[in-house]
């Protein structure tokens, strides 16, 4: 296979300075996980100890096979929601090792409001979900959670009855799926370990019942202790409602490591594989590849030359739309199909994008989409040249492929053309984006001089006036203000619009784990739509 | 040879085994007893014929004389070997054997007797001309007779049971207060381990040696020696390293203790083979202890200098031949050292061991040789003595005999309950082993220098990690897939 | 899977490890190693970080018997998990030191017993044993009968267990 030939230099100005501010990003992003991840008030980690319970990372630890990668899910969940006040949605969720078997787990964590489940927490726990329905991967629940956060009830109670409707499919689905009660499951949570395949409780902090002693006593005068209602050693050894009962944290993390290696490992899809090789050119020039304004261009040649293995790369119809590349690579020794944007999408690029789509489709390949696009070509000779049934074509076949889809946003991805690179609602099996990254439905610019014709244009209708130089300038920092807020990274993440922002430098093994994970779902070949040529 | 047609090998494991090859190298027929307990033993599969025994418990069962004759006469073996503890000099018992018309391969129930009593047997020494350890001669009861006699023969004496073995009945006294007291302690334990209190008075020597001469007697009134085993080095007075020659003796002193020996033997109308213990001081002077009249455990390091199969020549010897040489063509040729494998923890007071052995192999070649009647997955159980093995080696000198036990220990490998194969190499390759200073004392004096080294931190890092693989604890049925395995332990 | 490992009655050492297809990686004491134990005749080739040596080995239990550098060695892996939870009552009860047989038992249930106290007298191997009690306390059963053998490490007395100080 070919190598990518590289043309950055490394001593250029512009490099320098690229590297210089995509750094400072980075660094940003690792401070804003590490608080997210261990910025808590002494008291909760005291708490902890005194009640002999662990951290949520310290259980990770225990569960996860030694020496073996954390593929974590939106760490920055929930960072721009709540003034700040349930980092993470108070739940870490990922993929891990668990006896040689790729997992996705959901570990609640209740250092934060004794580890409540906020909207964002449903809408995560339901992301792991889907994830794990969609690669068909065990689960284990980790649960350790106050209950839902009552003052926000009416964003989560309707919609949190999915987390339960989904166990139940799974179940149905052949996805197994364990879980350890490190705290107390009260009233709909407590259907949580119930409808696992298997529930262990933790004697003296876990607990499962439909209602707490103060709700009991409330309802029916009856007074009764905790463990009475629902401790472990009743509901195993009395109701059978869970199965084992367990004296301490790490007995329980154990026991879970025993019984998930009893589950027979799921086949993988059969895909070409090769010995894993690093990328010639080193991922740490990423930083210097990516400019700092958003609407420079670079080539996206180079940022795959710095992902794939051994910078190698077969690319497909390079002469012919050239705003899109696509070719073939090997990430961590596994073969996939590249689609990377390297401008304004033509006719041409979505033709060529079509039909590279369908040959990795029929030959069971996945696809990465690598995004940096602001959208379709637009003007009145395209729109004659049919550049919208081109991008429909592009839409259709995607929308319908077999083979897993990844998709990483390496810079833009607004409009159109985010959708037909796999945006959020094109379901790929994951979606990660870099600290550089935007997305909108158009960019701050056209957005901010589309919105102000508007309110000049309703001000002019209503006051049959013109809005003053001021009042012009207020719209428009009103406007920018609120594009930048929601186009941004961060804004994204917290809202789960992404399964985790990620410093350039972890791309490869992302993708990697992302990749092996997507592999455990069989790929069902299934007839594609009906194309408007 | 026109001698017997079946025997029966009244004993058990490593000796057992031992004399069975014997018997089989010379076509005769086998018999062996065994207990319930032995009955997967490498004895019993080797014996052509093997007849059950019963006893509670199961060490009873060797010692029951009339199942032991009764099974000789079932079987119609004309002759039994006792080979060595059990009943091998119980004059009782090989008196029975006779007067039920079976042979007793051993020296006649007169001799047994006459060397058996501690006191009767250094009267007899003494009038045969052997040289006596300085004592009392008879037994004492009188502490200040004891004090008396200690005075003639000067401190330090030993006051030693008569009936007494293995350490117990005896005390060490270096002045009239002790020497009091010990008469005392040394009687009553006597009595109550032996039910024989008779104590007598010895000169205790210093440094001794202990060094004993093989001898072989026929019918025909020949007797020889075959030379000298120094099995100096001992625990609570049971011998773990043997050789032949002894690195201490000259070759005058050898012919003197040799022909002591014999004339012992002739006194007593001895026959078959038989062991005359002498103790050895620093100034090469010898004193009788004891005969032993029996096989010996060390007996191989005597056949490999001297290339006589002493069971052979018992077997001869009992169905009436002649001895086939004198005492000139007796030659010694070579060194060879015996060490003892037993299941016990060495560095921590020998506490015997009990356990499957899980794993045995014992290392092979012209310099080695392994009496053993152990197999793998048989149980080392608490009902008799812990002895895996005997692993003797040769060597054309003291030195290469040293070298070739250091490696035939090293290679020896069995796991399962604890063994002192690796406090056996220490020893052996210690430098007061290796410049022949042995005596009774060694393994005392050089305790602090024979302790168990710790692995050094490479062993030991190959250990623990030879061990966790190993181990079924480390889940070791599952893999990390790639890429996972590769990327390690990333987290995002 | 944390355990601990302790050779020949050393000091315990951390292990953890994951495998792969050819080998593992070992973490002892927090340092990686890349290692692998394969076959070789009857017995085994340990490697690690590139040095091989030849091994014996057999599993019995919770003890791995290596024969190694021409020397004996048992190392017995624990869980430090289970022995903390089996840890608080192992002074309660006076176990075998060998196997052997009772020969005379002092005590009944019931009895207040002193640190020190004779319990029962043993007999192996030809040597009467002594088994003394290891603090104050009162029998809570006795397992030995008078003519019985056990095995080593087997339960002969037990004494309650000591009440813990109500917070």
């Amino acid at each position: 296979m070919q190598r990518i030939h590289s043309q950055i230099e490394t001593s250029s100005e512009g490099y320098r300075e690229n590297r210089a501010h995509n750094l400072g990003l980075a660094k940003e992003l690792r401070e804003r996980m590490h608080a997210a991840r261990f910025d808590r008030p002494q008291r909760a980690f005291d708490l902890l100890a005194e009640r002999k319970k662990l951290t949520v990372r310290a259980r990770l630890e225990l569960l996860l096979d030694p020496g073996t990668p954390f593929l974590e899910f939106s760490p920055l969940a929930a960072c721009e929601a709540y003034d700040g006040t349930a980092p993470q949605a108070v739940i870490v969720t990922g993929i891990g090792i668990v006896n040689g078997r790729e997992v996705v787990i959901t570990a609640g964590d209740s250092t934060i409001k004794g580890g409540s489940w906020y909207p964002l927490t449903i809408k995560k726990i339901i992301r792991a979900m889907d994830i794990a329905i969609e690669n068909n991967l065990p689960m284990i629940h980790l649960i350790d959670s106050g209950g839902a956060y009552l003052p926000l009830q009416d964003d989560i109670y309707a919609m949190g009855g999915a987390v339960y409707y989904n166990q139940c499919r799974m179940s149905a689905l052949g996805i197994q799926q364990i879980a350890l009660v490190l705290g107390p499951c009260t009233a709909g949570g407590a259907y949580l370990p119930t409808l696992c395949d298997i529930s262990i409780i933790v004697r003296d902090t876990g607990f499962v019942f439909l209602a707490g002693p103060p709700l009991v006593k409330a309802a029916t005068g009856q007074d009764v202790t905790a463990d009475e209602l629902g401790g472990a050693d009743m509901q195993t050894a009395v109701s059978g409602v869970a199965d084992y009962a367990v004296s301490s944290e790490q007995e329980g993390l154990a026991l879970v490591r025993e019984l998930a290696g009893l589950w027979a490992r799921k086949p993988k899809v059969d895909i070409d594989r090769r010995p894993i090789e690093d990328p010639f050119y080193d991922p740490d020039e990423l930083y210097g590849i990516i400019p700092r304004d958003t609407k420079r261009q670079f080539d996206m040649r180079e940022v795959i030359a710095r992902l794939v293995d051994g910078s190698r790369f077969t690319e497909f119809k390079p002469a012919y739309g050239e705003t899109m590349v696509t070719g073939w690579a090997f990430i961590l020794g596994m073969k996939v199909g590249i689609l990377g944007n390297n401008g304004v999408l033509f006719s041409e690029a979505a033709n060529k994008a079509t039909q590279f789509m369908q040959l990795c489709d029929r030959d069971g390949i996945p696809l990465l989409f690598m995004h940096n696009i602001t959208g379709f070509m637009v003007g009145r000779e395209y729109e004659r040249g049919g550049i919208t049934k081109d991008g429909a074509k592009m839409l259709m076949v995607q929308a319908n492929l077999t083979v897993p889809k990844l998709s990483l946003f390496v810079n833009a991805s607004q409009g159109a053309g985010n959708y037909a690179m796999t945006g959020r609602a094109w379901r790929p099996r994951f979606l990660f984006s870099w600290p550089n990254s935007r997305s909108a439905i158009m960019g701050p610019e056209q957005a901010v001089t589309t919105l102000t014709q508007v309110r000049i244009a309703s001000i002019r209708r209503e006051q049959g006036r013109v809005p003053t130089p001021e009042e012009i300038e207020e719209i428009t920092a009103n406007v920018g203000e609120y594009f930048d807020r929601t186009s941004g990274p961060y804004h994204l993440t917290s809202e789960l619009r992404d399964d985790g922002l990620i410093d350039m430098i972890e791309t490869r093994n992302t993708l990697g784990m992302a990749l092996s994970a997507s592999l455990s779902a069989p790929i069902i070949r299934t007839p594609g739509g009906v194309l408007r040529i | 040879m026109s001698g017997f047609k079946k025997v029966l090998v009244a004993n058990r494991g490593e000796i057992a085994c031992r004399v069975l090859r014997t018997l089989r190298r010379l076509d005769i027929a086998s018999v062996v007893v065994y207990h319930e307990i032995d009955h997967d033993s490498p004895a019993v599969r080797d014996a052509d014929e093997a007849v059950l025994i019963t006893g509670t418990p199961p060490v009873s069962a060797y010692l029951d004389i009339a199942q032991i004759i009764a099974a000789a006469k079932s079987t119609g073996a004309e002759a039994i070997h006792p080979g060595f503890g059990f009943l091998s000099e119980k004059a009782e018992f090989a008196q029975a054997v006779v007067d039920a018309g079976l042979v007793f391969i051993g020296p006649p129930a007169s001799a047994i007797s006459a060397m058996g009593d501690k006191i009767e047997s250094k009267k007899l020494a003494a009038l045969a001309g052997v040289t006596t350890v300085p004592g009392s001669g008879d037994a004492i009861d009188d502490p200040e007779e004891a004090v008396a006699v200690a005075q003639r023969i000067g401190y330090p004496v030993l006051l030693k049971a008569s009936a007494g073995g293995g350490g117990k009945g005896m005390r060490i006294a270096h002045n009239d207060a002790e020497c009091r007291d010990g008469l005392v302690r040394a009687g009553a334990e006597a009595k109550a381990a032996f039910g024989d209190g008779r104590v007598f008075v010895e000169k205790f020597i210093v440094e001794p040696r202990h060094i004993e001469i093989q001898v072989l007697a026929d019918g025909h009134g020949n007797v020889v020696h075959l030379g000298e085993r120094e099995c100096s080095i001992q625990r609570r007075y049971q011998k773990v390293v043997e050789e032949a020659p002894s690195p201490f003796i000259t070759p005058d002193v050898r012919k003197a203790m040799g022909e002591q020996a014999c004339a012992l033997a002739r006194a007593v109308n001895y026959t078959s083979a038989g062991t005359v213990e002498m103790v050895v001081d620093r100034d090469r002077n010898f004193y009788f202890l004891e005969m032993n009249t029996r096989i010996q455990v060390e007996h191989p390091v005597t056949e490999m200098v001297t290339g006589v199969d002493i069971v052979e020549q018992q077997l001869r010897v009992a169905a009436g031949e002649a001895l086939p040489w004198t005492q000139d063509e007796i030659q010694q040729r070579g060194h060879a050292i015996e060490v003892r494998i037993y299941a016990e923890d060495a560095d921590a007071g020998y506490l015997p061991a009990t356990g499957k052995l899980l794993k045995v192999r014992f290392p092979t070649g012209p310099h080695i040789r392994i009496d053993h009647g152990v197999v793998e997955g048989q149980e080392i159980g608490a009902s008799f003595d812990p002895m895996i093995a005997k692993l003797i080696t040769f060597g054309a000198d003291r030195d290469k005999a040293i070298e070739a036990m250091r490696e035939a220990l090293e290679q020896t490998v069995v796991l399962g309950p604890v063994t002192n194969i690796d406090f056996l190499h220490r020893v052996v390759s210690h430098p007061a082993f290796q410049s022949g200073a042995t005596h009774t004392g060694f393994l005392d004096i050089y305790s602090e220098d024979l302790a168990v080294a710790s692995a050094t931190s490479d062993q030991e890092k190959l250990l623990n990690v030879a061990a966790a693989l190993a181990h079924p604890d480390f889940d070791f049925r599952y893999e990390t897939p790639e890429p996972a395995a590769t990327i390690g332990g990333w987290r995002v | 899977m944390l355990r601990e490992l302790s050779i020949n009655g050393g000091k315990p050492n951390e292990v953890t490890l994951t495998r792969r297809a050819n080998g593992a990686r070992v973490w002892l004491n927090g340092k990686s190693l890349e290692a692998a134990l394969s076959p070789s005749g009857n017995d085994w080739v340990v490697t690690v970080d590139g040095r091989s040596v030849p091994v014996s080995l057999v599993v019995d239990r919770d003890k791995v018997l290596i024969h190694a550098f021409g020397r004996t060695w048992r190392i017995i892996v624990e869980d430090p998990a289970e022995r903390a939870m089996l840890g608080a009552n192992q002074s309660d009860v006076a176990k075998a030191p060998m196997p052997g047989v009772t020969v005379n038992v002092m005590v009944a249930a019931g009895d207040t017993v002193t640190a020190g106290q004779t319990l029962l007298i043993i007999e192996s191997m030809k040597m009467q044993m002594e088994i003394k009690s290891s603090r104050d306390g009162e029998v809570a059963q006795v397992d030995a009968r008078v003519g019985e053998s056990f095995t080593l490490g087997a339960p002969l007395v037990t004494l309650a267990p000591l009440e813990e100080a109500e917070a």
